[in-house]
């Protein structure tokens, strides 16, 4: 799951940072913005099937790889 | 006028809310603000050509100095925190400013600046309403603003809107959007035209201005609150705002019920999203407008129809504006559904740049008329868009020349040569520039090099390249290397 996401982070921002550090701050280093993020959610749902809803979820779940993977197991399990 | 319009909602609606953000503004509050720094203004004018930087980000100061400015008579120039250091020296030069405003922090030599702290003592000097003698000194023919655009050669172009341009496309934007004592949501930033239709809306109607911050965009949780807290009626947004909102299934008309009107503009607006937006608001007025900055903010809009999403084009904008002719490249006029050259004519055709070639404004039949670069052509009284002639492209809300990009690439040391393209995904939106790179001599990093000079959204994905295709003409070949990207 980790992985799977941070294969996509890659694919968006194409920054190294990302496969060196998982633990990095995605806001901060700049791995995604508004429209990083948009691609970032669509990408989510396709991969796992989910449907997200961004106005629910604490906005530094988004800072972190880890946060993000515990945010969609949440979703997978209903 | 519509200056004299404002003045007197500041009489008559004082008790109102201007500004709506952390803080409220009233219109009285704002009255003040407006009269104590248009003194401080016209008591630092010279004869000839006065203009002010303003610098800053969505605060009251800027707004409070753009109609200080505009009642003394003073052009503006509005430049937001996104924009560089080096960018705005350069503009400094093009321009030489009576004043720079710096509405947050900045360092800069060789310019009158005017900090913050100093403008909101300005600001805040304590009078009473019936002391304030605020006379609008601006004449139709003066610049109103001048707004600095990407430029092909590297350097930013800064386009002159006159009174008069912004005066009949506010009067338009009124017929269009009908309201009075509204709540009108903002996105764009102040630098960008799209803002100059939301701001001035407020102000002629005596409506509430409701700015979303930067961080605030980046932050969905805590911006969703922000919406469905503010009541609004009214949305000014680019179309790629709409798709950000559009990701939550919450943003619809059960949750935001008061909204009214949604005016979009400075981006292609899709089939895809012009559906989901009437799918979510079916109530809602959506209307797409059409125009370059060149052109002061749109210069023709159209009411979205069911009918008009049976189709894959969505219009935008219609015949009846008169504002627009479709031409051949010897500017003969074409039939409908030919496809052409989109020619702006008329009143809200600008001045023209302050520091670049004029090629494409010129005199069309004894009229004004500047030749987009857009091409499309009219079906059934609509204006439909096709692409652009040039390398310019809208990316992120912003307009973009990739020419300007390359060009800086270019000047750094150890670059060779460079190649912008772009890359789209499955919905054919642009979300990421590749800069193709070859080098002559080893250098580090080019990235940190090119942020000194070109704002964050202009800042590509750097791949540095022994060679890059030329085409048989010995350019480079653009369109192989946008293949070769495009098909990973």
């Amino acid at each position: 799951m980790k992985n799977k996401i941070i294969d996509i982070l890659y694919e968006i921002s194409e920054n190294e940072l990302i496969k060196e550090n998982s633990e990095i701050d995605l806001f901060e280093e700049g791995i995604i913005d508004s429209l990083g993020f948009m691609i970032l959610l669509n990408r989510l749902e396709e991969e796992f099937d989910i449907e997200i809803q961004p106005s629910q979820i604490p906005a530094d779940t988004w800072r972190s790889v880890d946060k993000i993977a515990k945010m969609v197991e949440g979703y997978l399990e209903g | 006028m519509f200056l004299n319009t404002i003045l007197e909602n500041f009489v008559a609606y004082g008790e109102k809310i201007f500004y709506n953000n952390e803080i409220t503004i009233t219109y009285n509050d704002l009255y003040k603000y407006v009269y104590n720094v248009y003194n401080y203004l016209k008591s630092i004018k010279n004869k000839g050509n006065n203009v002010v930087i303003i610098y800053g980000h969505k605060d009251i100061s800027m707004i409070t100095s753009f109609l200080a400015s505009s009642f003394a008579g003073i052009t503006y120039v509005p430049i937001d925190i996104s924009m560089n250091k080096n960018r705005i020296e350069e503009i400094i030069k093009i321009i030489n400013p009576i004043a720079f405003i710096a509405t947050e922090d900045i360092e800069l030599e060789n310019v009158n600046m005017i900090s913050k702290d100093k403008i909101k003592e300005i600001m805040f000097n304590d009078i009473s309403i019936e002391e304030i003698n605020l006379i609008p000194l601006m004449k139709l023919k003066d610049i109103y603003y001048i707004i600095f655009t990407s430029g092909s050669t590297g350097v930013p172009k800064g386009v002159q809107v006159t009174y008069n341009n912004l005066n009949t496309y506010i009067t338009s934007l009124k017929n269009t959007i009908d309201i009075q004592n509204s709540k009108i949501l903002n996105q764009a930033l102040y630098s960008f035209d799209l803002s100059v239709a939301d701001i001035y809306l407020s102000l002629v109607t005596a409506s509430e201005h409701i700015p979303i911050k930067k961080d605030l965009i980046q932050d969905y949780n805590n911006m969703f609150k922000f919406i469905l807290e503010k009541n609004f009626e009214v949305l000014v947004c680019t179309s790629s705002f709409i798709e950000y909102l559009l990701i939550d299934k919450d943003f619809n008309e059960e949750n935001i019920q008061n909204l009214k009107y949604i005016y979009m503009c400075g981006e292609v607006l899709t089939n895809k999203t012009a559906c989901k937006t009437h799918e979510r608001f079916k109530k809602v007025n959506i209307i797409n407008a059409y125009g370059p900055t060149e052109c002061t903010v749109a210069v023709t809009s159209i009411y979205i129809t069911e009918e008009m999403l049976k189709e894959n084009n969505i219009p935008i904008g219609k015949k009846a504006d008169n504002t627009f002719i479709i031409v051949d490249d010897e500017y003969k006029e074409l039939e409908e559904e030919e496809i052409g050259n989109i020619l702006i004519i008329g009143e809200l055709v600008s001045n023209g740049y302050i520091n670049s070639s004029m090629n494409n404004f010129i005199t069309y039949k004894g009229k004004k008329a500047y030749l987009t670069g857009d091409i499309g052509f009219i079906k059934n009284n609509y204006l439909y868009y096709k692409c652009r002639k040039d390398r310019q492209i809208k990316f992120k809300g912003y307009r973009i020349e990739l020419n300007d990009i390359e060009e800086n690439i270019n000047k750094i040391d150890g670059v060779n040569r460079s190649a912008v393209i772009v890359k789209k995904d499955s919905g054919d939106r642009i979300f990421k520039l590749i800069a193709y790179v070859t080098l002559n001599k080893e250098i580090s990093n080019i990235e940190n090099e090119l942020k000194k000079n070109l704002p964050l959204y202009m800042i590509p994905t750097i791949k540095v390249v022994k060679e890059l295709p030329v085409n048989n003409n010995f350019k480079v070949d653009i369109k192989r290397i946008e293949e070769f990207e495009n098909e990973k």
